[in-house]
């Protein structure tokens, strides 16, 4: 894992992740994912993150940094703050008003950057 | 390849229609943006064009300071959590990772018929389009006695600069158990929970080095934003410390004398041993002189950012009237990366996405102790319309709110590195 999601915290949300089946089960699921991400308009992705980025940088500290994550666990986080399963309230928020297609192009898009 | 056909393209338009109305696009040379401010909503947006562009818009900066001291984090540097060097930032970035070229002048008018700007020096800029970012202007009148030369003894601290250095100096210095009166902007201002949040900060000053000091915040609204949030964070903190007195109590705050500390309202007259004093405010003069106000803001399309009264022309951030969005960093951010996008897409054809806006506000009223309110917006034909909010809860956990105060330092770190690297 990379480091700034290996403090405590991020451990703790990582399992939360993982034993929320209901987030496994779409990602497994979703068949068609990995294909779905490769098809991704980058330059949409690359649009829409334009938003993200005035919280997401490469900092150390507060808010975790998103780039090189890994397209398939990209979209099962956003799906997961989507459907509140996660807490954070900004995030929900944010992940509210993505449709599958904006999340896919926002996995293509920063799985591609490197950290 | 694409540039060079949309060249040709331009090229042979400007043979023939519109040879007057794209005059750099006519000559085959990069088409012309330049934006005024280098602000919140400027850097983004001179970034995000230069950057997206990828060298085919030829991007011009002008921002009278070497130095950009945030406002935002200001007052965290007044209660002693950040250190004024850390507020600061420079254009290095912008001119040598982006080669955007910044000029470091004041803008004193501009012809929107020529399309150009003068600047102090008589030098001229001429564009295809321009951005106007230029924050506020403080509307010193709207408050008899205040001037520039009262906000010495009275600082506002509401401008990028030295004077937030004043307010934690004053703060510092002031005698035992003295008065400090705040005195709070009318609606619409620049950073709606600011004036609280400067309260908590200096509260929690107060709290280690003068605890029988007083607060008294003079306020003109009814209410303020996250209000119960940060009242109940004062008993909570700085019990007994902090008075607010809004205006069915005070009746209208009529006048101030920064020679005598007394600040006049109808129903009483408060001396202060320091204050802090924060005007009206309106969009920044050069918005005023390129005539694209009406009033004291700036009206804009939704969908692009571009003034109502002149389609090259594109206004961001505080001097907008961006209706449900505050006026704060984060919307002249978010609000930049819509008008770049529609900016390059006027000028060099790229594809033009959906405009989608966005906010967060976190105020800090203690150590540990943060708050945010955001929301999420879109481009309605009229106004910027809410999607979604969301405000933190009073009967948060202790842990939620340090968690959401170090938010806010990721948050200050990413905007500054989204304006300036
Ligand atoms: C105390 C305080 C706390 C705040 N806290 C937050 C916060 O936590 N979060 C948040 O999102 N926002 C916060 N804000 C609000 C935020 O600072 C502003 O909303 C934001 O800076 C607006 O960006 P802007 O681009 O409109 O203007 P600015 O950032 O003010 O930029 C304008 C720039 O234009 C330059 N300029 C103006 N006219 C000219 C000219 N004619 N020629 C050349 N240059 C010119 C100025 O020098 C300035 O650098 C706070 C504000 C205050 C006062
Ligand atoms: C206002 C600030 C803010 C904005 C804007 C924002 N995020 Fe976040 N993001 C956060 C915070 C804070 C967290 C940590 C939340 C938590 O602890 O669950 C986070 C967490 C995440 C995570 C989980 C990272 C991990 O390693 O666990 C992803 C993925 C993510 N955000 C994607 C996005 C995307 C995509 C966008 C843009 C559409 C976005 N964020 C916009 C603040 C923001």
């Amino acid at each position: 894992m990379k480091k700034n999601i290996s403090c405590g915290e991020l451990a703790a949300f990582w399992a939360v992740l993982v034993l929320s089946f209901g987030a496994v089960y779409q990602a497994r699921a979703d068949a068609g994912l990995a294909e779905q991400i490769a098809k991704a308009d980058m330059g949409y992705g690359e649009y829409l993150a334009g938003e993200c980025m005035t919280c997401h940088r490469n900092q150390s500290a507060g808010i975790p940094n998103i780039n090189g994550l890994d397209a398939e666990k990209f979209v099962t986080i956003m799906r997961a703050y989507r459907s509140k399963e996660l807490e954070n309230k900004v995030m929900q928020m944010m992940a509210g008003r993505l449709n599958d297609e904006q999340i896919i192009s926002l996995a293509a898009y920063f799985s591609s950057l490197s950290n | 390849m694409t540039s060079i056909s949309r060249r040709y393209f331009g090229g042979l338009l400007g043979a023939t229609a519109t040879g007057l109305a794209m005059p750099s696009l006519a000559f085959g040379a990069a088409p012309k943006v330049v934006v005024v401010g280098g602000g919140a909503g400027g850097a983004t947006a001179a970034r995000y064009i230069a950057k997206d562009s990828k060298g085919s818009i030829d991007v011009t900066l002008v921002e009278a300071s070497k130095r950009y001291y945030t406002c935002f984090f200001s007052n965290l540097y007044i209660g002693g959590f950040r250190k004024y060097a850390s507020i600061g930032h420079n254009y290095y970035g912008l001119a040598v990772n982006n080669r955007i070229n910044v000029v470091h002048e004041w803008a004193a008018s501009i012809d929107g018929a020529a399309r150009t700007v003068t600047l102090a020096s008589g030098g001229k800029l001429s564009y295809d389009k321009l951005v106007l970012s230029p924050g506020i202007a403080l509307k010193y009148d709207s408050i008899a006695g205040y001037s520039p030369q009262a906000q010495g003894r009275m600082p506002h601290g509401w401008t990028s600069g030295t004077q937030a250095q004043q307010i934690r100096n004053q703060v510092m210095t002031m005698k035992k158990g003295g008065t400090f009166v705040m005195v709070a902007p009318p609606n619409p201002y620049r950073c709606p929970p600011g004036p609280y949040e400067r309260v908590s900060m200096i509260a929690h000053l107060l709290k280690e080095r003068n605890p029988t000091a007083k607060i008294i915040v003079l306020d003109p609204k009814e209410k303020f934003s996250k209000m119960g949030l940060f009242t109940a964070g004062w008993e909570k903190h700085y019990p007994g410390m902090v008075e607010w007195i809004g205006p069915e109590a005070h009746g209208g705050i009529k006048s101030v004398n920064h020679e005598t500390m007394e600040i006049v309202t109808d129903l009483d007259t408060f001396k202060a041993d320091a204050a802090c004093v924060v005007p009206a405010m309106s969009a920044g003069v050069i918005a005023q002189n390129a005539g694209v106000t009406d009033g004291d803001w700036a009206p804009i399309i939704p969908a692009t950012m571009a003034s109502k009264a002149d389609p090259n022309i594109f206004v961001l951030g505080d001097a907008s009237v961006a209706s449900a969005m505050p006026k704060s960093g984060f919307s002249a951010n978010s609000q930049a990366k819509v008008a770049a996008n529609a900016i390059r897409g006027e000028l060099t054809g790229s594809r033009v996405y959906d405009a989608r806006f966005a906010n967060t506000c976190w105020s800090l009223i203690a150590t540990n102790d943060g708050v945010k309110v955001g929301a999420n917006y879109k481009a309605g034909s009229e106004k910027i319309d809410v999607v979604d909010k969301f405000v933190s809860q009073g009967d948060e956990s202790s842990e939620v709110r340090k968690t959401t105060y170090e938010e806010s330092i990721g948050w200050y770190s990413g905007i500054t590195t989204d304006m300036f690297s």
